[in-house]
């Protein structure tokens, strides 16, 4: 059985959200009484994500690019979703377009060593020389921070030497950076997945956000793997972080019983008991038979109107 | 046309207004158990239980019984999966159907020592045990004079699952039921009715009415807790627009415990409640005439699973 089958019920996602083509999807044009930005199309952001990876790995560029908008639509912030998108226009030999995707990446996820290695080409290939020659230095430096034994070695002395490869005149004119998608299967998602809850439980938050961000590489915006990252940061006292994260699996599916209880209980460690009271609402009303996210958002409540 | 005509369109009808909701639900299983259920064992699991094998029927017996079925007893990431120990231990006795995906190896098992529950217990390999036959004694001694099985069953719920500690009463509770479990050589399963739902729901709500006169309000709330849980495990078999307003009733029905959940504390609490048990009657009277055209008609589910299959 495929975990996030299973996954969805533990974070509490609701199915409407993710069925493309719903009743939402229906009321584009035909005289919908909504505005037309009110009936778009909204689609689901983790389905759509799988798809372009699907595209991507057949070297289907065009449907890759597709299927990767319509899950930015609903979420901008994914750096996976984002990185992506740019690959595939990569795949389609426009750096012109490939440069603001991959930019974002970087923006939305300094980590991700495969989107800086792309970007630096993409500058290079655009003649964007001192772009091309920071963003090497951007790998430099974390090749240097990383030392002699870091997990993410390997990776950056590849990427490293690929960009200097292709400044060099070095490379196919047209580059493919297929392994870049390598690891996004469903088989290792779920495993990246459950790695990260095991460690979340164990309390090491850092390993369960590379985890996590693993499993967001097969699934993309995944509500559940969101609303994780958000917990995992809150763990760490990155609020913002946090904050952004719930937002983010909020958006994707704004019925997800455990991205609004943990945004709750943020609210709660900020000190806004009037918001996390709202979420306690929201759940309430989500929960018709009742919740243990409501129970515990709840509990934290009670123990701050207390304390 | 005759009778079985008329009952076969019937029939049809309902499988056909319940595929149709079921499509609009795509990622979700039809029936939450489905998502740690053996496929191959989907119908058989679904459609029928043990025969209950305990000997007494006291009061702390039905409190037990009604915590064995609650979540939210559990904490963590069982309870938000809707795992309560009678995943585990079908009226009390094993699950061979039981496949947690990556916690589960084959039916029947689960890996007790997982970190995916626990923040105690994880071992950080992966070894699956067969789930134990609790009518079956095993190494926790379960007699009353050193609390052993207390004991274990607080290691269980705190630490196997990361759950709240919980209270004597409640452990006591669940113990009294272990303990009350007989070993029973008859393996025949039963069919799993609606009814033997709706009494379950009756019975928590009774027992809750009687904790808080007790002045038991933490066990009085878990048991309207229970109440609800057994409300949601029979709305998510009404599915399809010809069950819309027996639907609504159990919706009705669990929000109304859910605000004397809240106001658990409150003067006319009492009255409250045994206003709700006797308007509960009407919605019983309600869903059991119903049942043929629900998830809980083996004719019924077999046919939507073998077309949400598909």
């Amino acid at each position: 059985m495929h975990i996030f089958k299973l996954a969805m019920i533990l974070g509490g996602a609701t199915a409407l959200v993710f069925n493309p083509g719903s009743a939402i999807a229906a009321g584009g044009g035909g005289g919908s009484s909504s505005a037309p930005s009110q009936s778009a199309p909204k689609y689901d952001a983790s389905a759509e994500y799988q798809k372009g990876v699907t595209a991507l790995k057949a070297r289907n560029h065009k449907a890759a690019v597709k299927a990767f908008k319509r899950s930015l639509s609903v979420t901008s912030r994914n750096a996976n979703a984002q990185y992506l998108l740019g690959v595939s226009y990569i795949g389609m030999n426009d750096y012109r377009k490939a440069r603001k995707p991959l930019e974002k990446a970087v923006k939305y996820n300094g980590d991700l060593i495969g989107a800086h290695r792309d970007l630096a080409i993409t500058y290079h290939k655009l003649k964007m020389a001192d772009k091309a020659k920071a963003s090497l230095n951007k790998l430099t430096a974390k090749d240097s921070a990383c030392g002699s034994g870091c997990a993410d070695k390997g990776e950056l002395t590849k990427a490293i030497a690929k960009v200097k490869a292709a400044m060099n005149g070095g490379g196919s004119a047209s580059y493919h950076p297929a392994d870049s998608i390598e690891f996004a299967s469903i088989g290792n998602g779920d495993l990246a997945y459950m790695g990260a809850v095991a460690l979340i439980n164990e309390k090491k938050y850092e390993a369960a956000i590379a985890d996590l961000q693993l499993a967001s590489m097969t699934f993309g915006p995944h509500p559940d793997i969101l609303t994780y990252l958000g917990f995992a940061n809150r763990k760490l006292k990155n609020f913002d972080s946090a904050e952004q994260y719930y937002q983010a699996a909020l958006a994707v599916a704004p019925e997800h019983r455990g991205a609004t209880e943990y945004y709750g209980e943020l609210m709660v460690e900020r000190g806004d008991l009037a918001g996390a009271k709202k979420k306690l609402a929201r759940l309430e009303s989500l929960c018709s038979f009742g919740c243990y996210e409501a129970e515990e958002l709840r509990r934290w409540i009670g123990e701050a109107s207390v304390s | 046309m005759d009778w079985r005509s008329v009952r076969l369109l019937r029939y049809g009808a309902a499988i056909g207004l319940v595929c149709a909701a079921v499509a609009q639900a795509a990622d979700r299983p039809l029936i939450q158990a489905m998502a740690w259920l053996d496929p191959a064992q989907h119908l058989a699991a679904l459609t029928t239980e043990p025969r209950p094998s305990t000997m007494v029927q006291d009061q702390q017996l039905i409190v037990g019984e009604a915590l064995f079925h609650t979540p939210t007893l559990l904490g963590g990431q069982a309870a938000k999966a809707g795992l309560s120990c009678v995943s585990c231990h079908e009226n009390g006795r094993d699950n061979p159907a039981f496949q947690f995906p990556n916690v589960s190896g084959k039916p029947g098992t689960a890996d007790v020592t997982s970190s995916f529950f626990s923040s105690h217990r994880g071992n950080a390999k992966f070894d699956p045990i067969t789930i134990p036959d609790l009518t079956v004694p095993g190494k926790i001694s379960r007699t009353r004079d050193n609390h052993e099985l207390e004991t274990f069953i607080r290691g269980l719920i705190v630490e196997e699952f990361n759950g709240e500690e919980p209270a004597p009463a409640v452990l006591a509770a669940l113990a009294h039921y272990v303990r009350s479990l007989k070993a029973d050589p008859d393996s025949t399963r039963i069919a799993l009715t609606v009814e033997s739902e709706l009494m379950a729901v009756d019975q928590a709500v009774g027992a809750a009415l009687k904790m808080q006169q007790k002045d038991d309000s933490q066990l009085s709330r878990l048991l309207l807790a229970s109440a609800r849980h057994r409300l949601g495990l029979i709305h998510e078999r009404y599915a399809g627009k010809r069950l819309t307003k027996e639907r609504s009733a159990i919706i009705s029905a669990s929000r109304k415990l859910g605000a004397m959940q809240d106001g658990i504390k409150s003067d006319g609490f009492d009255e409250e409640l045994e206003q709700w048990q006797r308007d509960f009657q009407k919605t019983r009277a309600l869903i059991s005439k119903k049942q043929h055209l629900s998830l809980y008609n083996p004719a019924v589910l077999k046919t939507v699973l073998a077309k949400t299959s598909n």
